[in-house]
């Protein structure tokens, strides 16, 4: 190899650096980015994105929380450490349409399709932003980016270093703290290493008595990057996390109508990504990570690893910058059984998942239109090969107004549940259901339409809105068999099947609005609207469920406000629609006071919930036994040290 | 045939993974983080300080950002109009009187109040990638637009401080109202 040395190739490009004229640093292009770390405000699809300071600035203490001010997303806590969330309608504890990722890492579980929110915690302060994508975002993503994105996004090593301790106190959380240190091996070698510690206190039931919902939960983990050069870029970053959470089941036995689970969780993530600038300006990222997740049960074992290796590839070709790549994920699970009634054939799995994509965005008009269009092409085992295509078209119409168009397809893929389930469930003395998955269950499938238009008069006030329309088909049903007498009972089998439809349509618009130097606004409004048909044939007496679990009218507005002093005054309001299952309409209100003390020290005191005793926000369906307890009025008190 | 796509997939990963290694790494282009770092070091040459308080150039930048690091690198053994340039990363708030312009990368962006409450009413430049950074008080906003590094001055901001801004400069930036 000829290649001269970094440190000599690294002198020379900075010399080259310091002899640019104004002139030529504002012609000169920065390096092409991989895809999916573009810019969000100019992509053509609905996007949000939640900043390091807004984290800051919300007194929320976890992610899921975070995700409130997002429109167009349903945020629902179940109980004091499980969420619903889901983006466009289809909201569950595991709602299955939703793509989440950290750092790149998928957290969605191919056992249920859902994402066990209690295990997705980070030090928030080391949380760059969470970028959300609403819509279909299957083509760059990959199958179940049905309606929507979020992924996660920690800062390089580079960009926390230094000592961070941070603790605080709540009636809901009586104790969480975190602890950081990022330091540098040589200037070219960051790392940082973390631990972090939370404990929930239980909540509520309507009628007052204590939920047995408690969770402790301790997490450990690092991150490093090494930056030969500034064109590449090699992190490597891991975390484990070990601890407890408790929920209230509803029995799969009428005879045991409720008890209570405790959940031993454990599991860990190694991931590495090299990315790098290629001569011609392109880029290229190749990334693999490791899963583990172990959950230890009342009713069964789950334990899953997962590997995976993934490369992407950009480049430009005149007014053409196009994407592609391709990945491989392989996941391995066991399922040990631990009642009569609750059984997965085969209980170990292997699942190998390929998949091609090609993306490319054709910029027109000297750049104020871009066409952007794809597809990807996916084969899983248990429904073979799935194609994902999408196509968007930007329209920059001045610098103040633009619009944007998408058509795509998206699938949800079965989960292990759907292809291997065998439950038995006692309706009554005598009376048995036997709920099965099969083979014979296809991948749910998304058409979206969507349409979207930004305002951005000035750099204070912006406004962005979108429109969509989604078709979905072959939406998951359990239909009812013929029954089977014998053994001095009758058996009813059900078959999990594709015997639905549906149609959901929405507008969702958000507002920011930098009032003076002071103050800043943030508003959202989303208006959300489903219909479920079940086919003819379909006996699933429940398959229409799903209307009931979203909101139709959804509002936030968060105001952020500095005081002299170096006080900060934040307030955040929230409004969700009753659910048409059951759940009443309910307000929050947040309140939050900062105090920059100085560079290194930041206290903060608050309330969440101001003005209600406590309220329901989520009635699990019936194919999820969780029992929903009340999110409480909670005070809290938090400091921050950094050196 | 799961085999059979690994078998296909697999001559086609390696070739990317080899054309990867195998591409010369002299390539001509910058980063944001070094563009960002150019115009800082070029700010020194395009403002105009009311008197010369001090012997030295003081740049100040808060750490947290790669851009801090390739300042450091720039500037260093450096002169701006014979005065020798320093760099002051993470000053504390009674040091800051003596910087020349102070970078708040917007990893810092907690404490952006806070500097700008202490340095108001000094001569020193502010800049800033935080998105609204002019309309909090700053002065100049590196903003990344369509893969450019573009400075958004805020004129009525600068002039306050008793700063002056060349006219290369100003042709070379976005105004802010």
């Amino acid at each position: 190899m000829a290649a001269p040395l970094p440190g000599q190739a690294d002198a020379e490009s900075l010399e080259r650096l310091k002899a640019l004229s104004l002139q030529e640093l504002t012609a000169t292009t920065v390096s092409l980015a991989v895809k999916n770390q573009q810019n969000l405000q100019e992509a053509a699809a609905a996007a949000y994105v939640i900043s390091n300071e807004e984290i800051r600035r919300s007194g929320m203490q976890s992610i899921p929380e975070l995700l409130r001010k997002v429109p167009g997303l349903e945020v629902a806590r179940v109980d004091a450490n499980q969420w619903a969330i889901s983006s466009r309608g289809f909201n569950g504890a595991f709602a299955n349409k939703l793509l989440v990722m950290v750092d790149g890492r998928t957290v969605y579980d191919p056992f249920n399709s859902g994402v066990y929110w209690n295990e997705q915690d980070y030090p928030l302060e080391d949380v760059d932003r969470i970028e959300v994508i609403r819509g279909p975002g299957a083509t760059m993503w990959g199958s179940n980016a049905v309606n929507g994105v979020i992924n996660i996004v920690t800062r390089t090593a580079q960009e926390s270093r230094g000592a961070l301790a941070s603790a605080g106190s709540s009636q809901e959380e009586p104790g969480f703290g975190t602890l950081r240190y990022g330091g540098q091996i040589n200037p070219n070698l960051h790392y940082r290493v973390y631990g972090k510690y939370n404990h929930r206190d239980d909540f509520h039931f309507s009628d007052g008595s204590k939920a047995a919902d408690n969770l402790d939960l301790g997490r450990a983990g690092f991150r490093s990057d090494w930056t030969p050069d500034a064109r590449e870029t090699l992190t490597l970053q891991g975390d484990y996390f070990n601890g407890t959470m408790q929920q209230t089941l509803t029995g799969a036995d009428a005879a045991m109508p409720l008890m209570s689970d405790r959940t031993q969780k454990q599991g860990g993530n190694l991931l590495l990504r090299w990315q790098r600038t290629l001569a011609d300006g392109s880029r290229l990222q190749i990334r693999s990570y490791f899963d583990h997740a172990s959950r230890q049960q009342i009713r069964l074992d789950h334990r899953r690893n997962t590997f995976d290796f993934d490369v992407q590839h950009s480049f430009r070709w005149g007014n053409h910058y196009p994407t592609w790549g391709g990945g491989y994920r392989f996941n391995s699970d066991q399922l040990t059984q631990k009642l009569a009634l609750l059984s997965f054939e085969p209980d170990r799995r292997d699942l190998h998942l390929f998949n091609m994509f090609a993306q490319d965005e054709w910029r027109l008009f000297g750049d104020d239109v871009r066409l952007i269009y794809g597809g990807k092409l996916e084969h899983n085992d248990f429904t073979g090969f799935e194609l994902q295509p999408t196509a968007r078209l930007l329209w920059n119409l001045d610098p103040q107004h633009s619009l944007w168009a998408a058509v795509s397809r998206a699938v949800r893929v079965p989960s292990r549940v759907e292809h291997d389930l065998n439950l038995l469930y006692n309706f009554t003395p005598g009376v048995t259901a036997n709920i099965r998955g099969g083979d014979s269950f296809k991948s749910e499938t998304a058409l979206s339409y969507e349409l979207g238009y930004r305002f951005f008069p000035n750099r204070a006030f912006n406004l962005d809105t979108a429109l969509f329309y989604s078709d979905y088909a072959r939406l998951s049903t359990t239909e009812p068999q013929p029954a089977i007498a014998g053994g001095g009972g009758l058996l009813v089998p059900f078959q999990i099947a594709n015997m639905a439809q549906g149609e959901t349509y929405g507008w969702e618009t958000s507002l920011n609005w930098r009032a003076s130097e002071f103050w800043r606004l943030q508003g959202s409004y989303s208006l959300f609207g489903m219909a479920i048909h079940k086919d003819p044939q379909s006996l699933d007496s429940a398959a229409e469920i799903a209307e009931g679990n979203s909101p139709r009218h959804r509002f936030n507005l968060s105001s952020y406000l500095n005081l002299p002093y170096r006080l900060e005054f934040d307030s955040h309001w929230y409004y969700t629609d009753r659910l048409a299952n059951g759940v009443p309409a309910y307000h929050r209100l947040d309140l939050r006071l900062g105090w920059q003390a100085n560079l290194h020290l930041e206290l903060a005191a608050g309330v969440q919930n101001l003005l209600d005793n406590r309220h329901l926000e989520f009635i699990p369906p019936q194919d999820n036994p969780v029992l929903s307890s009340e999110f409480e009025r909670n005070y809290y008190l938090k400091a921050t040290l950094r050196f | 045939m799961t085999a059979l796509i690994g078998r296909r997939l697999a001559p086609w990963l390696l070739s990317v993974i080899v054309s990867a290694f195998s591409a010369p790494g002299s390539a001509q282009q910058f980063n944001e983080t070094e563009l960002k770092a150019a115009y800082l070091y070029n700010f020194a040459y395009f403002i105009t300080w009311p008197e010369p308080t001090s012997r030295d150039f003081l740049f100040c930048s808060y750490a947290n950002s790669p851009v801090t690091g390739v300042l450091a690198r720039l500037i260093d053994g450096e002169k701006v109009h014979d005065r020798p340039i320093r760099l002051l990363v993470d000053p504390v708030p009674e040091q800051l009187h003596e910087c020349h312009i102070v970078f708040v990368p917007g990893q810092q962006e907690r404490v952006l109040t806070t500097i700008l409450e202490y340095i108001r009413a000094f001569p020193i430049l502010t800049v800033s990638d935080i998105p609204d950074f002019e309309h909090r008080g700053g002065m100049v906003r590196l903003t990344t637009e369509d893969r450019r590094i573009q400075p958004v001055i805020h004129l009525q901001n600068v002039t306050r401080a008793k700063l002056a801004v060349s006219s290369k400069l100003l042709r070379s930036s976005r105004i802010a109202e």
